[in-house]
């Protein structure tokens, strides 16, 4: 009986989800008949020239979610280390808790504060390098930052607690000190745990929407001169998400080939969320088998 | 006799309102096997982790009285508790290896000390894995895991571990409850070995044990909920006095 009840609910999990990435491929697949696989690399997009390239958003969405990540990670891992190695239990748990909570805070919420505090401030910050407004990547990867930063340390919080309390006390009794077990007992020994907690931080950020449409300017065909420039952060900008939240995607709807290109957006996005997902899932799983 | 190297007076550890440990003054000399028996629970563990400050890792437990160290207190002022580990090593009732090498594992500790230049390492985990008579097992396999060593192997590779440091003392729990007798023995031979150099403070279960290798034995039971040291001297009068019920209990047993 519960094996029935297994397969038959595992079934119709698995295909739901094929069923609906099936829906989103055949949907978009005008769009890859129109412009082969330079949907994913053209850096134009004027629909009605019918031109389609992604790649400007793809380039959006890696830089904010990469720089989210490069803010969030030292911040969520040293705060991580300072909740499961140095703070009493009882603490651990209230800090903990308050930290998940601001995971559950809606995103628009985000963007709102996003909006009214960190627009201006931001505008200000780069004020030296003369941005056309508040509104730009950098700002759009801060908020993200802040928003995964709950996941990123939460999870790697997890990490630091499996690595056995025995291992500690051992290298204590070796006469390291406090610092010195954290740098070559814990962070080794959770160092899987924690690239799953800030892979799974980046999948979240990638996917995020609504507070990033919020700040980051929505400016289309943004593709910069130079791939390591560091230009293209005080502009705005287009990620995935933004642009499939925009009014567009209701202008889309009717014409074939335009709808296909936004669901096509939505594959793409699809794709590379459900690799770092599950890589990072991977990783988190055979933490302990090791 | 000499001054003792370990000494300690009236320490009572608390946890909260309930006492785990009264009023233990033992003294402990130099190059001696000094063993400790008593029923589980009696604070045997309790009391060796006092002896190199590493039970005020676990919070709420609060230490009162006196442990000094070559007649200078451990709890003073200027006490590396760092340092102080580093001097009097700790082997537990199990081997803790790291999930690294058989080498990562030796060097461990002496590594992070500081006084020993990176290429004298292999020289030093040689002659440690010598001094735990591992040497001759491991030595074609000292960049293996070190996990997959035989729970004895472990066992010898933790105390090559503390011999690295080449620490003064030895604080032993219960080293070879977890073992199968041929390595329990390997273990024995080694402690007569190592108290040609070391101090050793053995905890141990087995009276057995205890009468074969400690030069002084005390015994802790409990008395009103609370750990005390019963009596000590020499092993035969302990095991032999009949002056406490306590112990007799105990080896009745036991």
């Amino acid at each position: 009986m519960t094996r029935i009840a297994i397969w038959f609910f595992s079934g119709v999990t698995v295909l739901t989800v094929l069923a609906m990435a099936l829906l989103l491929l055949m949907q978009s697949l005008p769009v890859w008949q129109h412009e082969g696989f330079s949907f994913a690399t053209g850096a134009k997009w004027f629909y009605r020239q019918q031109e389609f390239g992604a790649a400007s958003m793809i380039y959006g969405t890696l830089v904010v979610s990469i720089g989210a990540l490069v803010l969030a990670t030292p911040v969520g891992i040293g705060a991580a280390i300072f909740t499961a190695e140095f703070l009493p239990a009882r603490f651990r748990l209230m800090v903990k808790l308050t930290i998940e909570l601001l995971a559950g805070v809606p995103s628009v919420v985000y963007g709102l504060l996003g909006i009214l505090m960190l627009r201006n401030w931001i505008y200000e910050l780069l004020a030296p390098f003369d941005p056309l407004s508040g509104d730009t990547l950098f700002t759009a990867a801060v908020l993200l930052a802040l928003m995964i930063l709950p996941t990123i340390m939460t999870l790697s919080d997890d990490a630091l607690r499996s690595v056995p309390a025995t291992q500690r006390h051992a290298a204590r009794g070796l006469g390291l000190n406090g610092t010195e077990v954290v740098l070559h007992v814990s962070l080794p020994q959770a160092s899987r745990g924690l690239f799953a907690a800030v892979l799974l931080g980046l999948g979240r950020a990638m996917g995020e929407t609504i507070a990033v449409f919020l700040v980051i300017g929505r400016q289309d065909n943004q593709w910069p001169q130079s791939l390591f420039s560091l230009q293209p952060l005080i502009e705005s900008g287009q990620t995935l998400t933004s642009k499939l939240g925009s009014s567009e995607t209701n202008i889309a709807y009717g014409n074939p080939l335009h709808w296909g290109a936004m669901v096509g957006l939505g594959v793409i996005l699809l794709v590379i969320v459900t690799l770092i997902t599950w890589f990072g899932a991977y990783l988190q799983r055979s933490d302990h088998a090791s | 006799m000499a001054e003792p190297i370990l000494q300690t007076q009236s320490l009572t550890v608390t946890a909260g309102s309930r006492t785990l440990l009264r009023g233990v003054s033992l003294s402990i000399h130099e190059k001696q096997v000094f063993g400790l028996i008593g029923p589980s629970g009696a604070g045997k563990s309790t009391l060796l982790k006092c002896l190199n400050r590493l039970l005020e890792l676990t919070p709420a437990l609060k230490v009162s009285g006196v442990v000094r160290f070559h007649g200078e207190s451990i709890h003073g002022p200027t006490v590396d508790a760092d340092a102080l580990r580093s001097r009097i090593g700790i082997l537990f009732q199990q081997p803790i290896v790291f999930p690294k090498s058989v080498f990562q594992n030796v060097v461990f500790g002496v590594k992070h000390l500081g006084v020993i230049q990176k290429s004298a390492l292999p020289e030093v985990a040689e002659q440690a894995l010598r001094e735990a008579s591992l040497w001759d097992e491991v030595k074609d396999r000292l960049h293996q895991p070190a996990l997959r060593l035989s729970v004895g192997q472990q066992q010898r590779l933790c105390l090559a571990r503390t011999l690295a440091s080449q620490p003064e003392v030895i604080l032993m729990d219960e080293p070879t409850s977890a073992l199968d007798p041929k390595s329990t023995e390997a273990i024995e031979q080694l402690i007569v070995r190592l108290k040609k150099t070391h101090t050793i403070v053995l905890v141990t279960h087995n009276v057995r044990q205890a009468r074969q290798l400690a030069d002084q034995l005390a015994c802790i039971c409990l008395r009103d909920g609370a750990g005390e040291v019963i009596s000590q001297g020499e092993p035969c009068d302990v095991l032999c006095s009949n002056c406490a019920p306590e112990i007799e209990a105990y080896l009745a047993g036991g």
